[in-house]
């Protein structure tokens, strides 16, 4: 079934939106709490990595949503290697909070989407192959909503995955023309600051 | 007097600054005005929202260098949820990761300025003098054939086999070395970015820089502006800090950019008296077409565009004014890998099998010139941040489609083995035959993958606050010193890349502040 089948199963495009806009609505709501209801702590990704704008429900929707859209197999690098859920945390640390919320909705609507579709899974607990189906189904519907939330998170896994040196080698890139060392901002230092692990 | 540049780690109380003129920005505007106001003699004080990273902080690394000079790390969309606005946010605005084309604006599109919104002194003949001097300062040149790449070389061969018309790009540059870095900050400041040019010159005639600090309230007094409460930013943790500074200066101009001086003025409360605030927006969305080739492309190195179509420059319309073709200029692409995966609209494994063959990848871009008709507007989210509202009317979405359809067909003319259109899609063109299938692609939210570099109005010059928000003399409407100087003053888009505009435009709003304070 491709999401816009949802249609042809009596679902407007009204009544999507409307479903969308409610449970993006439940899930920030539920997102908020999780983060404001422990002040000064931080959610984990699922390496133990500290994470200061997903909630453990975001990067878990993230994660499968990242094991849908990048390369399988032994020769790809894995999200621990580029460290992707980190850095979408990161990058999105430092984003307007208009941004921030666009996204966090996105992957809230991502997560339970499956639902109005007659899946009796969340996003997250869907097996692989039928995510990465929706997800390109998602990716080339009639529906801007749902088009537009598959486009711009893959846009940024796959942006934030091949910028990272561990893809190089597969990609064939040949680094920066200079090979000049890196040189963190104040704000990378930052977010590095405040993730290392503590005692 | 030497000026200099103050940061956030300078700026830890709370003071007042006095000057003549405070310029509120650090772009093509902005650096510009301030360099031709230093030059007169006055005291300019120019504030920057973004942080201070001089060439020797560029690392040529595509996300850490994106997070420095991209304003919201390339990662904020218009209403469409897809469309990628761009824009810096640095000393030295986008010029810093913009690619140093550098086009005159053409003559009738300042004759459309002219005729159509009322725009006064702002023909060939009072830009020409800008032009030659910034043509001289800034090394402006058509491109060389060392510096046309692989892709660049394809699509010249291209256009000249499909008979389109076609250029060298003029650059602003200066001993190239052809890293293909153009987007993360040019390390060897061979590209001649504000950063390096006018804002050195502003600071050694005596202006003074404040980077990391926030425009935010204007002091108005009987029909003056008097003074501009800014905030200083952490730029560690890009948030307010707690040190505020006050801003007295007898002329303040606004050169905050397309996407935000529109937004600087609503949240002022200017709405209210100029109506077109915010209105008649553009941002040239950019769709792009990749394609495999049977030889090395390797789109990331050498200049991104040193030959440019701009065959289809002008749309043409039949009698009826239905839209026939063009529009747009078509250009060679340049991404690092990072965006180039990012606009490659595949899934794993097949996304991987075309990643593997990166060398391989060429890439077509090309912005269209905004249906004035069919213009977006600008309206502030709950944070007060810009939102950008763009419509992609009828003729937009052909124009669009058009404009892939060229790129399509220069591939094609190109011999490419395989073509695919950066849409949600991810439509496959296999020969001419195929190219039907584009009349009918979605272009919203993601159907059509673009970026909009090249932001114009919010802040459109014309005759009066019904029409327009700033007057000839760039100064907005019922206020005696208040001054608009960027691509936010232009009514329509430029129909090429606009910074030569800015820079030309900026000349001419000095002359304006500079009498305004005799």
């Amino acid at each position: 079934m491709t999401i816009d089948h949802l249609e042809i199963r009596g679902l407007s495009r009204r009544r999507f939106l409307a479903g969308c806009v409610a449970i993006a609505g439940l899930a920030a709501a539920c997102g908020r709490r999780a983060k404001c209801g422990s002040p000064g702590i931080s959610s984990r990704a699922a390496d133990g990595a500290l994470l200061l704008v997903l909630t453990e429900g975001e990067a878990q929707t993230l994660t499968a949503f990242a094991e849908s859209v990048l390369p399988t197999g032994a020769a790809a690098p894995s999200l621990a290697d580029t460290r992707l859920i980190q850095r979408f945390d990161e990058e999105f640390f430092f984003v307007d909070e208009a941004v921030r919320a666009d996204m966090k909705m996105a992957l809230g609507v991502l997560e339970w989407v499956p639902l109005l579709g007659g899946y009796f899974h969340r996003f997250s607990h869907m097996d692989l192959f039928t995510r990465t189906a929706l997800v390109q189904s998602m990716m080339g519907s009639r529906l801007e909503t749902s088009r537009a939330i598959a486009n711009s998170l893959r846009f940024a896994v796959h942006f934030f995955y091949y910028a990272h040196p561990a893809t190089w080698a597969m990609s064939g890139y040949d680094g920066p023309f200079t090979h000049l060392a890196p040189q963190l901002s104040e704000q990378r230092m930052h977010y590095l600051e405040l993730t290392k692990p503590r005692a | 007097m030497i000026g200099r540049i103050y940061e956030f780690r300078d700026l830890t109380e709370s003071e007042t600054i006095r000057t003549e003129v405070c310029v509120i920005g650090s772009g093509c505007g902005g650096a510009t005005v301030a360099k031709r106001l230093a030059e007169r003699g006055h005291d300019v004080v120019v504030l920057e929202r973004g942080g201070y990273y001089p060439t020797r902080s560029f690392d040529q690394d595509e996300l850490n260098m994106n997070g420095k000079l991209s304003d919201n790390r390339s990662l904020k969309t218009a209403s469409d949820n897809v469309t990628v606005l761009l824009s810096g946010n640095n000393v030295g605005g986008a010029s810093v990761h913009y690619w140093a084309d550098s086009y005159r604006t053409p003559e009738d599109r300042l004759r459309l300025w002219a005729e159509r919104y009322g725009i006064e002194g702002h023909g060939v003949a009072d830009l020409t003098p800008a032009w030659d001097e910034l043509t001289e300062t800034l090394h402006v040149h058509p491109a060389e054939d060392e510096y046309f790449n692989r892709m660049n070389q394809l699509v010249r061969e291209g256009a000249t086999q499909l008979r389109w018309r076609g250029a060298r790009v003029p650059q602003a540059r200066h001993s190239c070395q052809k890293s293909g870095h153009c987007m993360q900050g040019c390390v060897y400041e061979a590209k001649k970015s504000q950063l390096v040019t006018h804002i050195p010159e502003a600071i050694a005639l005596g202006a003074r820089l404040y980077a990391d600090v926030r425009a935010e309230t204007l002091g108005l007094d009987n029909g003056r502006v008097t003074s501009l409460q800014a905030v200083v930013m952490d730029r560690a943790t890009n948030r307010p800090s707690l040190t505020h500074l006050t801003v007295q200066a007898k002329a303040f101009v606004v050169a905050a950019g397309g996407y935000n001086s529109a937004a600087f003025l609503m949240r002022n409360g200017f709405r209210e008296t100029l109506p077109r605030l915010g209105r008649g927006f553009g941002f040239n969305p950019s769709p792009m077409v990749h394609a495999l080739y049977d030889e090395d492309i390797v789109l990331w190195r050498n200049i991104p565009a040193a030959y440019g179509v701009d065959h289809f420059r002008l749309a043409s319309y039949a009698p009826s004014g239905r839209y026939i073709e063009g529009g747009y200029l078509l250009m060679p692409n340049q991404l690092q890998p990072g965006l180039l995966a990012g606009s490659l609209p595949l899934l794993g494994n097949e996304h991987a099998t075309w990643m593997r063959q990166m060398r391989r990848i060429g890439s077509t871009i090309g912005w269209i010139d905004d249906h004035p008709d069919e213009l977006g507007r600008i309206e502030l989210n709950s944070d007060g941040s810009p939102k950008i509202i763009y419509p992609y009317g009828p003729t937009t979405q052909a124009m669009l489609r058009d404009l892939v359809k060229k790129q399509a067909q220069l591939h094609i003319a190109c011999k490419a083995r395989e073509i695919i259109v950066a849409g949600a899609r991810g439509l496959r063109v296999h020969g001419s035959h195929d190219l039907e299938s584009i009349d009918t692609l979605e272009v919203r939210a993601g159907g059509l993958l673009m970026g909009s570099p090249h932001p114009s109005g919010g802040c459109a010059m014309g005759r009066d606050s019904h029409d327009s928000v700033v007057d000839s003399s760039h100064r907005v409407h019922g206020l005696q010193n208040l001054f608009v100087s960027d691509s936010s003053v232009f009514p329509t888009s430029v129909s090429v890349d606009p910074s030569f505009t800015i820079m030309g435009f900026s000349y001419l709003a000095a002359e304006h502040v500079h009498a305004a304070l005799a």
